[in-house]
């Protein structure tokens, strides 16, 4: 019986990874063909195979492969935080976006910029200050979480407070330093692939690789999987509970801190990537869950990103933010969730 | 396993919870805490679990201190299961109980092993879940989880076997069941099983011995039929106990106090 259990849970676990990375390329092939101008997604891909390229061609093309891999990278880094955040506060309402890290992350950065504003082009210390303002806000939010009586909802209560806040401030600051800036700076406040550049995606490739790779070599997933049944049951098998969760809550900064230094603050994902995973396989096992949420995250930012592009066809207003778009689709999500857990 | 506390102390902010708790329980016995709520029988099982470190005295395991084991040796020696399980994100029986083979995994092992699966069919087998493996843990009954609870505590193969009410929840056939489970498997591997209990009825049909606390402190110990017998318990929780012979075991019955008074 065992066995049967888990061998079905295997196969879906590689049918799932399969499914979603077929999507995620199939959105990949789609996202580089829409756009102010259209490339057939045929073109598309017999120029990025090598096929036949024409140079105007091979030039939009750049661009956009630029934002594609941006969109997928960042919605990975925001799912994984996601999952992580979800898993040590065990609050199914959890996202960085909800418990007010990604505001904090910006809020620190603002601050940064209104000292030196050239901050923003030295990108391993904007991360690092965004890591920073992410790790703090973390702390704050379960602080009053705690405060406020520790229960799910309080732990979301503060969220939405700490999250209030600190988008608030960065806007103000934003606002101040508006004329300095080369992108309009509501892209940071919503965040936008638009201005990502090439150069920028080493910054968010690398926090992402070295915090998949910290999970795997610290073994986060199984502890994560022990805390889910208690803090108890996670210390009598042999984990540190605290050092757990104070990892888990440091990747999931930095994995936020880089995202939102890079295209800003984008809501969600971290909510809808893990829940869209856990729905899909069943369970709540991290092992397979993270890896899937940063799937199911890539494949949600992508989308989010092409809705985003083809609103902004019927425009000459610039481009659409794709934080907007995310927080439509992920609004009601959020309800429907809220409905769910108030109804058990 | 030889358990051993010596003047063990405990206490909550300045709340004392334990008392200068000295005891012995020899492999292969099953020892059970009574006692009223707030009683000490939970902080007692956490501090032996290595959960919670004594404020003062000292616990040994076969004669050593439990303060020198290293953490992954306590984890896979002792197994305390707490019955209270957060269950707010979704996930499985069988999940629950494999975490339990963490301990046992090599460096770098990602999933479980062959072995651990088929450890989980033959705990599921004696404890009657098998049909319950795929099933999320927040479709559970109450007793339907209690029995998972202690499958995840045998998961480990413990040499310590600490179990906080693991009769708690379930009807009179299950509850018999699990216990003669727990007896079995601590005859089986010469393990030590420290139990609390509510039900002196299943204290007094099980345990080798029974410690009876109140306030932190052990007030009687000794063979249940001893125990039970003694005024103290009646003093304790203020309602009358009556040892009845039946077969060839001695059985704690609980009476209510106003039953005495109409008989009179």
């Amino acid at each position: 019986m065992a066995y049967e259990v888990i061998r079905t849970n295997r196969t879906r676990f590689f049918l799932l990874s399969l499914m979603f990375l077929t999507l995620i390329s199939l959105l990949a092939i789609v996202s580089l063909s829409i756009g102010s101008s259209a490339i057939p997604p045929f073109k598309a891909l017999k120029c990025l195979l090598g096929v036949e390229c024409y140079e105007p061609v091979r030039l939009v093309l750049g661009f956009r492969i630029t934002r594609t891999i941006a969109s997928i990278l960042v919605g990975c880094m925001l799912a994984v935080a996601g999952v992580l955040v979800q898993g040590i506060t065990r609050n199914p309402l959890a996202d960085p976006f909800i418990l007010g890290i990604s505001s904090t992350a910006l809020a620190t950065l603002s601050i940064a910029l209104l000292i030196d504003v050239s901050i923003l082009a030295q990108r391993q210390l904007s991360i690092a200050i965004a890591l920073g303002g992410a790790f703090l806000g973390y702390i704050l939010t379960t602080s009053i979480g705690v405060l406020a009586g520790g229960t799910g909802f309080s732990l979301v209560l503060s969220g939405i407070a700490v999250s209030a806040l600190f988008s608030g401030v960065s806007h103000v600051l934003l606002y101040i330093l508006q004329d300095r800036f080369r992108h309009p700076y509501i892209n940071l406040l919503m965040g936008s692939t638009s201005g990502v550049l090439e150069r920028d995606i080493p910054y968010l490739t690398v926090p992402a690789l070295l915090s998949l790779l910290a999970l795997y070599l610290l073994r986060i997933p199984k502890a994560l999987n022990a805390y889910l049944f208690g803090e108890h049951h996670a210390s009598q098998l042999g984990y540190r509970v605290k050092l757990t969760t104070i990892t888990s809550a440091f990747i999931a900064s930095l994995l936020t801190g880089a995202s939102v230094a890079v295209v800003g603050i984008v809501g969600f994902i971290g909510l809808a990537g893990p829940h869209i995973s856990r729905m899909l396989y069943g369970t709540s096992d991290h092992r397979v869950t993270i890896v899937l949420s940063a799937l199911a995250g890539s494949a949600l930012a992508i989308s989010a990103d092409i809705v985003a592009r083809l609103i902004t066809l019927f425009s000459t207003r610039g481009e659409l933010p794709l934080g907007v778009i995310t927080s439509i689709i992920g609004a009601p999500f959020l309800a429907y969730l809220v409905i769910k857990g108030g109804r058990r | 396993m030889r358990i051993e506390l010596r003047n063990v102390s405990f206490s909550y902010d300045s709340v004392k919870a334990v008392d200068k708790v000295s005891l012995e329980v020899d492999s292969g016995k099953t020892f059970c805490f009574v006692g009223p709520n707030g009683s000490g029988k939970t902080t007692l099982l956490k501090l032996v679990a290595s959960l919670i470190r004594p404020k003062e005295g000292v616990i040994y395991l076969d004669g050593k201190d439990l303060k020198t084991f290293d953490i992954n040796e306590i984890a896979k020696t002792l197994s305390y299961s707490d019955p209270h399980l957060p269950r707010t994100l979704p996930a499985r029986v069988i999940d629950f109980i494999l975490t339990s083979r963490y301990p046992f995994h090599k460096a770098f092992q990602y999933f479980e092993s062959k072995d651990d699966l088929e450890l989980v069919d033959f705990l599921s087998r004696e404890l009657k879940i098998s049909h319950l493996l795929d099933r999320r843990l927040d479709q559970l009954s109450s007793g339907e989880l209690q029995r998972v609870v202690i499958a995840a505590a045998l998961a480990k193969k413990p040499k310590v076997l600490l179990l906080d009410e693991p009769s708690a929840f379930l009807d009179i056939r299950y509850r018999f069941e699990v216990m003669d489970i727990v007896k079995k498997y601590v005859a089986k591997y010469g393990a030590t099983s420290i139990v609390a209990l509510h039900d002196i009825n299943i204290a007094s049909l099980y345990c080798d011995t029974v410690a009876l606390l109140n306030k932190g402190k052990i007030v009687a110990c000794g063979p249940p039929s001893d125990v039970f017998s003694s005024k103290v318990v009646e003093e304790v929780y203020g309602v009358k106990v009556e040892i009845i012979q039946v077969g060839s075991y001695y059985v704690a019955f609980p009476l209510p106090n106003y039953r005495d008074q109409q008989h009179t």
